[in-house]
């Protein structure tokens, strides 16, 4: 896990992004998918330079406003990413990805846990989460995009 | 009438397309979601027919690909239904795409407005490219940003493509 921390994701230079109204339209050549990203997905990936650790780049996201869910996202987008998005790829077995999950919901700041974030990770899989039994819907916009991206 | 599938050439997306008051509706979407039968009530509305498959685009403007019109059905398979006269048919020259609308069947008729980003992630889709380069998405977005951009979800062919006029002829993007 401190791996991952450590990990300075890079973005496949082949990628096509164009911005629209702060969002971020992002076409993978190899698998001529197109996605839609979101403005905190649009700022993970530019924090994917090859120059920002994990943790440095989960630091500035929250100093920017990020809330819990886009933290998580944050974090976890870019192990979501890897295979297609990233020049190196990473990898996360289901035992890092559960204690990886265990570790978040610790260090959570109390200011936010009253929000019931609930969240579902599965091993570089599907990323779900909830509020209050609802799907947040900022950050559900670019989980689902993030998705797409899963083989 | 031109001939054949020659989208090698050109930015063509999938999609229907008319002219209304010399401005050019698009309606892109899959096979089945209703492009056709929504494209012949709009040219009984008074639409000029420009196609019912397929939009040639570049910097913002659309040129037409009259063909006859296709519907698939499940029973007859992919079949002819109309071909329009030639007084029905736009002008072979470049139109300004004012309205992109997204069409789906639903279970009732209702308009709503796209936000931009989601317009351009629907038309990206619907581009026919094997690579799609920066070029073509620059292409769309401008398309996407100077359009009112809505989704219809639609029961009633007539009552859709009333729905589409109204989008297109009303004021703001």
């Amino acid at each position: 896990m401190r791996y991952f921390f450590r990990f300075m994701p890079k973005l496949n230079s082949n990628l096509v992004f164009v911005d629209i109204e702060n969002s971020m339209i992002v076409y993978v050549p190899e698998t001529g998918r197109i996605s839609l990203l979101n403005p905190q997905a649009s700022r993970v990936l530019s924090l994917c330079d090859g120059r920002t650790p994990v943790s440095t780049a989960i630091d500035m996201f929250a100093a920017e406003g990020g809330v819990a869910a886009d933290l998580i996202l944050m974090s976890y987008s870019v192990s979501s990413l890897r295979k297609e998005l990233l020049n190196t790829p990473i990898r996360i077995t289901s035992r890092e990805s559960a204690s990886y999950n265990r570790r978040f919901f610790r260090f959570f700041p109390d200011s936010i846990k009253p929000c019931k974030h609930v969240l579902e990770l599965q091993s570089g899989a599907a990323v779900r989460t909830y509020f209050d039994g609802r799907l947040i819907c900022t950050a559900n916009t670019a989980l689902q995009s993030l998705r797409m991206f899963e083989s | 009438m031109r001939d054949g599938y020659t989208y090698q050439c050109g930015r063509y997306i999938h999609s229907a397309c008319v002219v209304l008051d010399g401005e050019a509706i698009i309606l892109p979407g899959e096979s089945g979601v209703g492009k056709t039968t929504l494209t012949l009530k709009l040219l009984g509305a008074g639409a000029k027919y420009c196609s019912d498959e397929l939009a040639e685009l570049d910097g913002g403007l659309v040129y037409p690909y009259p063909k006859p019109l296709y519907i698939r059905s499940p029973k007859l398979g992919y079949r002819r239904v109309f071909s329009p006269p030639l007084s029905w048919v736009a002008p072979l020259k470049w139109f300004r795409v004012s309205t992109v609308v997204f069409p789906r069947r639903g279970s009732k008729d209702r308009l709503r407005v796209l936000p931009k980003p989601e317009a351009l992630l629907l038309l990206g889709g619907s581009l026919l490219r094997e690579k799609v380069s920066r070029e073509d998405l620059e292409c769309l977005k401008q398309i996407v940003l100077q359009s009112k951009t809505c989704e219809l979800e639609w029961l009633d062919p007539a009552l859709g493509a009333q729905k589409i006029i109204e989008a297109s002829t009303k004021g703001g993007g």
